[in-house]
This record gives C-alpha cells, structure tokens and sequence, in this order.
C-alpha cells in the first residue's frame, strides 16, 4: 500500500494519535475518518487509503485466529482463549475456523506469530527431515 | 535395518509433541524477481525467506509496514496472498575440500553433474572482515607465471590486486593463468619438486558471464590438470540478479574456509562491473534511491565488504591467506569511471591492461605505466628482486625516448642503448597465453636480459632465442635450475653457473634464417 510521501507521513502520525496503550482506539478512528472526510484536506484520499492499511495491520496484531480440523466446542475454546489472552493480552480478539486440511491438531495464528500443531504440518516437517 | 527403524521412531517422537513457532508473513505484490511481503515482525536483514514450493528468498529492505524480498529463482508460481515465513537463518553455503574441482552456484549446488558434495561445514556468505590483530603483513609472493607481473608488479599472498582494462584485453587469461601456474607449482610441491612451497587453492567466480565463455574456461583449467585445486562458482548472465549479486560472497566463503584451516587461497572474481551491474538492478526493482550512473548509494560498499575479507592471518590465527584478483571491465579505457575508480580505491594495487598494446602484439597487454603493485615487492623472492630491479624503470624510459625518437633519427649512444635494451625487455615479457613459465626460468632469461646475453641477439629474434633458452635450461641445466628453485636467490655459486650455463646456450644458439 503506496501512497505518496506526504500521505504517507500524515497517514502515520494519525496512527500513532490511534494507538493508544498499545490498542488501537476505536472513538479516535472514527474521529479521524469523520474530520478528514468532511473537511478534505488536500490528498485526503490516499491519507484515508494508507490510514485504513495501518489501522487493518495493527487491529491483526491483536486479532487470533484459531484453525483446527473439526469444530472445538465451547469448553476447549473457552480454554484455548484464555491462554492466548494471558500471552498477548485482554484486547486479544479471536475467531475460530475450521479446517479439515490440517488433519487433527490446531493452528493459531496472531500477527505475524503461526503456533503449528496440527498433523499436516508435523508430516511435512518429517518429509522434509526424511527428504 | 533395525537402525533405520530406530532412527524413524525416534525422528517420529521428537516430532510427536513439539509445536512449531514460525513468523509468517503474506504476499502483497511480486514482480521483477521482488516479493513485497506484508507481516514477518521478526524478520531479520539479509535473512533467508521461505516460499511455498521450495524457493527461498533474500530479505533485504525491512520497511514499517512490508519487507521487500529477492527472489533465489523463478517466481512464476507466487501470488498475491501465498503466505512465506521465516526460517531464522541467514544465507549459509556449504564449504570444504570437497569443493575442490566442482563447479557451483551461489547457494553452493553442484552444477557439473559429478553428485553430491558432503560439506565440511556452513559457513555464512556475510561475514565480517577479519580485525586489524588478526592480520599479518603481506610476504610472501603469489608466483603467478606471468614473467612481466612477477618481475614488475608482483603479487604477495593476502594482497588484493585489480585486473583491470577494456574488453578482450586479455584479463580472464592473466586470471586464468595465475590458476594454472598455482596449479603447476602445487603439483610440483607435492612431487616433492618445489621445497618449502605452501599449495594454494584456487576459487574463480564468474559473474554474469556467458556459459560458454565459462564452459571454455573449465575446460581450459580440466586440460592444464588445474581442475582438482579449484572451485568454481558461477552465476550465468541468464540468472537472477540476486544470485549474480551472491557469487562473489558464496565465493568468499569457501575461500574463508581455507584460510582458516590455515591455507592458502587465490580468488577470482570475474568481474566486479557486472557484479556492480546485477546489484544496481537489484537495487533498483528494490525501489532504492540510485545516485551517480543509477547505481544505489552503498556500491562502494557492496565491493569494500567483499574484499576486505581478503587477508593474510597472523601465525596465532593459523597463518591462512586469501589473495584476491578482482577483474573489472572499462569503457573505452576510462579508468576514472565510478566502479573503476571505486575498485582501484580498494584495493592494494592494479593490472591495466591496454588495447593499443593488444593490438600491437604485445601479449599480455600489461600497461607499465599505470600498473602499481603497493604491497607485493615486500613479497617478491630475493631471485626476481635482484634481476627486475630496474626493469620498471628501463621500460618507462624506454616508452618516453620511443616517444621521442619517432621525430628524429639522430640519436645519441645511451639513447640508442636505452632503446634497444627496451625493445628487447618487450620481447622478452610477451608470453603465450595458459603457459606461465616457473621461477627459475624467469630468473634466468631476466638474468641473462640485464648482463646483456640478448643485446647480440635481433629484436625480433628475442623471442626465439628466450623459448630456446627456457628449453635448454630446462632439459640441459636442470642442476642449476633445481639450485636457483631451491635458494629463491641468485648466490655468488649459483651467478657463475648461471653464467657459464647461458654462455654455453649463446654458443649453440642459431637465430631462425629470415626467409
């Protein structure tokens, strides 16, 4: 996500005046989409464009997703939560899939963090050790 | 077979329990052999990048939000939102004596087709230069068997010495034939021949060559036996820039190897503009701010890294040494261009080869003027020392009263004899190309050059008269040549044999009937 350098560097502080206690603040995004939308500064669209892109790639940081071969259930999910909260704080929202390729086990991925678990990843690293 | 089974159950339990942690990032744009990835948080700078299908990839721009990455091969099958992921390690090649005779790539992959190579280690392709501490001074000689760089701009083990001049001025020969002569004194050292002689191993990088032009040259090191004290590591004008960009540094690192196994080594690496070129381009597709003729800001750089890792180790770090012969190409002889003038910079002294004199016939088309060699003479042996003393000198005289002479024929008796005495050492450094001529022989046509033996003899006889020469010494007074190997000087016992040796070859020698 390009935009020009004035943009860019707008875009930036803006984000920084988001971010507040390590979480991004719902109230001053908004703040800052109404004002720029209604008082458009010049090349307040590509601000807004590489705004959005920051906003997108800070909310993932906090936001878990939770993979596994069939459905958990409500108690293992519950567990499984929690202890990711307790590593990367309350803010931590989730969301839970499920995906029959991974075979058996769990894949938890939070930012740019993947936990690997599950079979298929163990049988690709035994192929890659027997390779 | 209850091994392998043994092997497999305790492979498949340490695999049962662990879960990996990986740092995973996503593909946002790929083009120009450059993946912009978005994620990897934890990645580190010049950190190897796994694709999905195997390839892997260079991470060289960290930016806030993205990573810009350099593909190590074709990337047709990446698209947008594949994910990569770390691998927590930096770009590693595999090193030892079993690269001897093989010919690689940058990621160290057999390319000749002769199987697998078992390494003896990994060593990274960046490394830091060794300290000041770690070093020793430069002393003792690269013999490289080319007569007119021996006598007059000799290269010491350690040194970094530039070869630089147009194209098809005869720079990859020089190279070519260094190896050679590496290889022809190591055999003779392990034939117990050459006393006291430390075998150097030889690495020749090419960089963004024709592979035919590379093809030959193998070929060229197979036939002189050359082969199986070299390693040659290749990266095509058809690969990507990012693995031309890493030859040199692959290259480096085996070399490394070697010297701190306390060896010795000569490096080749042909040529630094091409491998300035594929950075530029690299660069460049990288979005990086480019400066003078488009090249990024840190070429200077790119270069100084690369062959400051040259070096002579103190006796304490195992006494290895790794001597560096860098090859640049200029345009139209323009040594002050950016590269040229970056390389020469940097290193301890250079080859420049002349068109003109290419032309003329005067092969290797060594400009002595502008040759310098700034820390080989402290290398030179006793021998070459003594005979070339003032051949340098005679031969730039030599070229100014030749300037001078074309405007008048009435010529003074020293000029005359300055004249003569220079047409003659012409002749005599002219040398066939892949035919180094050892030490001894050197010494003694050098010898016989500055006691006057050839001033009876036509000009354009010199030549005939110094093969014959060679081949009498050689076959005939292989006593005095076995003396003048062993001593590396010219004793009071050995002038006078040396003497008599050449008296008695001036007798029988018959100058060839012009017809």
């Amino acid at each position: 996500m390009k935009g020009s350098k004035d943009a860019q560097r707008i875009a930036r502080q803006l984000m920084k005046a988001t971010v507040i206690d390590g979480r991004v603040d719902a109230s001053v995004v908004r703040t800052v989409m109404v004002k720029l939308a209604t008082d458009k500064p010049r090349g307040y669209l590509g601000v807004l464009n590489v705004y959005s892109h920051l906003v997108r790639l800070e909310l993932k940081k906090s936001h878990a997703v939770i993979e596994s071969a069939k459905p958990l259930g409500a108690v293992l999910e519950a567990n499984v939560l929690a202890d990711l909260k307790g590593k990367y704080g309350t803010q931590l929202t989730s969301e839970f899939k499920s995906n029959p390729e991974l075979l058996g086990g769990m894949r938890v991925r939070v930012g740019s963090d993947v936990w690997d678990g599950s079979v298929r990843e163990r049988l690709v690293r035994l192929r890659e050790k027997f390779g | 077979m209850s091994n392998i089974l043994q092997e497999l159950e305790s492979e498949i339990a340490s695999l049962k329990t662990s879960v990996t942690k990986s740092n995973v990032g996503v593909v946002r744009e790929i083009g120009d052999g450059v993946a912009k990835i978005e994620g990897l948080s934890d990645v580190m700078l010049n950190e190897m990048i796994e694709f999905p299908g195997g390839l892997y990839g260079l991470a060289l721009n960290l930016e806030e939000t993205e990573v810009g990455v350099v593909l190590m091969g074709s990337g047709l099958n990446i698209k947008e939102g594949d994910e990569v992921r770390t691998t927590g390690r930096l770009l590693q090649v595999p090193v030892g004596r079993e690269m001897l005779g093989r010919t690689v790539d940058s990621l160290g992959a057999p390319l000749d087709g002769k199987g697998e190579i078992k390494a003896d280690a990994q060593y990274p392709v960046e490394k830091i230069a060794p300290g000041i501490i770690a070093r020793q001074s430069v002393s003792v000689p690269v013999q490289t068997g080319i007569q007119a760089i021996d006598a007059m701009i000799p290269v010491g083990r350690g040194q970094r010495e530039l070869i630089i001049g147009d194209r098809q001025t005869g720079k990859t020969t020089i190279a070519v034939d260094t190896i050679i002569s590496q290889a022809n004194q190591n055999r003779a050292a392990a034939e117990g021949k050459l006393k006291d002689h430390k075998p150097i191993y030889c690495i020749y990088v090419a960089i963004g060559q024709k592979l035919s032009n590379v093809a030959r040259i193998i070929q060229t090191l197979e036939n002189a036996g050359a082969m199986e004290y070299t390693t040659v590591v290749t990266e095509a004008a058809s690969e990507p820039a990012c693995k031309q960009y890493l030859a040199p540094y692959t290259g480096c690192a085996i070399g490394e190897w070697f010297m701190d196994q306390g060896e010795d080594v000569l490096i080749v690496f042909d040529d630094l503009s091409k491998h300035a070129v594929a950075y530029r381009e690299m660069s460049l597709v990288l979005r990086r701010p480019s400066g003078r003729e488009a090249y990024p800001g840190d070429v200077f750089y790119l270069h100084s890294r690369l062959l400051e890792r040259s070096a002579r180790l103190s006796e304490k770090e195992g006494g290895g040494s790794m001597t560096a012969l860098p090859i640049v190409e200029t345009q139209a002889g323009d040594v002050s261009a950016y590269i040229p003038t970056n390389v020469i910079s940097i290193t301890d002294g250079q080859i420049f080869l002349e068109t003109d004199l290419f032309y003329q016939g005067i092969r290797p088309a060594i400009s002595v003027g502008l040759s310098v060699s700034r820390v080989g003479s402290a290398a030179q042996t006793k021998a070459i020392k003594k005979v070339s003393g003032t051949t340098k000198l005679d031969l730039a005289q030599y070229r100014e009263l030749q300037a001078f002479a074309q405007f008048g024929s009435d010529l003074d008796e020293k000029t005359k004899a300055t004249l003569d005495r220079g047409a003659r050492i012409v002749e005599l450094f002219k040398q066939n190309q892949y035919s180094p001529i050892p030490l001894e022989l050197q010494v003694s046509t050098l010898w016989a050059m500055q006691n006057g033996h050839f001033d009876d003899v036509a000009v354009e006889n010199v030549k005939d008269c110094q093969l014959k020469m060679e081949e009498f010494l050689s076959t005939r007074k292989d006593e005095v040549m076995a003396k003048l190997r062993d001593a590396k000087a010219i004793t009071e016992e050995i002038g006078a044999e040396l003497k008599a040796a050449v008296e008695d070859f001036k007798k029988s020698y018959k100058a060839p009937s012009a017809e």
